[in-house]
């Protein structure tokens, strides 16, 4: 695969955070944020974001009693 | 009627990404709970119909998102402001304000600074299409493949509408971070 500029890699950011292109791909891109510190900023502040946002919103507390409760309805039937 | 122990068994792996889903999708904790109790209902009346070896957690999802989309009221798009909104909005916001000369993760310097509830509500501005997808998208390990097949959509959908949503979530979440004055604002998309 030819080597990758900026805007062909930008145009690859959520693909490549989320492992949706072929290894081929992942490797020009990672090939190109070891030599692009400006995109490098930019895809790691992306994937800082995402893993912050996934952790904030899985500190959800459970209702304690919600499996039993789960159950419970299935008494309903 | 379906084995109830097995069922019973595999609800017990998923109660935990069901309510926090639900609680995304319902907005809050009683809403939820019911949405949950709707969804085993629901699952365990079409238990038979469910493949045994594949992945319970995206089928009993599924039918969770499935029976939210039916039970809801409707609302409209909260978005309006919103429409128009640069690429990676938070990472230029974060650069004109002088945050990434910061030694510490200015991504995180964000986050850190907003309550879940703020989270939250910058998520819900989200419009409903967007929204659904980025919770399935935030809350779950799914590929692109199992959010498609959760939410009966094609896989482009997918890409495109995490695309537009994750914009739509920057933007929602700068603009509490600024209200908030976790950071300083001013500058537009």
């Amino acid at each position: 695969m030819p080597e990758m500029d900026c805007t062909e890699a930008f145009k690859r950011l959520d693909d490549f955070l989320d492992r949706q292109l072929t290894s081929e791909e992942m490797e020009a891109v990672k090939l190109h944020l070891q030599k692009c510190q400006c995109c490098a900023e930019e895809f790691q502040f992306e994937e800082s974001l995402i893993r912050s946002l996934r952790s904030k919103l899985a500190h959800i507390d459970l209702p304690c009693d919600l499996l039993q409760k789960m159950k419970n309805a299935l008494d309903q039937l | 009627m379906a084995d109830r122990d097995e069922f019973e068994n595999l609800i017990e792996m998923v109660a935990g990404t069901a309510y926090r889903v639900a609680w995304n999708l319902t907005k809050n904790s009683d809403d939820a709970v019911d949405l949950v109790q709707d969804a085993t209902i629901q699952a365990y009346k079409g238990f038979d119909s469910f493949v045994k070896g594949t992945n319970f957690k995206a089928w009993f999802l599924k039918i969770l998102t499935n029976r939210y989309l039916k039970l809801r009221a409707r609302k409209s798009a909260e978005l309006s402001s919103l429409d128009e909104v640069g690429d990676v909005f938070l990472y230029q916001q974060a650069k004109r304000s002088g945050l990434l000369g910061n030694p510490d993760d200015p991504a995180r310097i964000v986050m850190d600074g907003l309550e879940l509830n703020e989270v939250r509500a910058a998520l819900n501005r989200l419009p409903e299409e967007f929204r659904l997808t980025a919770v399935m998208y935030f809350l779950n390990d799914f590929s692109y493949e199992q959010i498609a097949d959760v939410l009966e959509v094609p896989v482009g959908t997918v890409r495109s509408r995490l695309h537009r949503g994750r914009k739509l979530l920057q933007r929602a979440l700068w603009d509490v971070a600024v209200e908030r004055g976790i950071v300083v604002g001013g500058a537009n998309a």
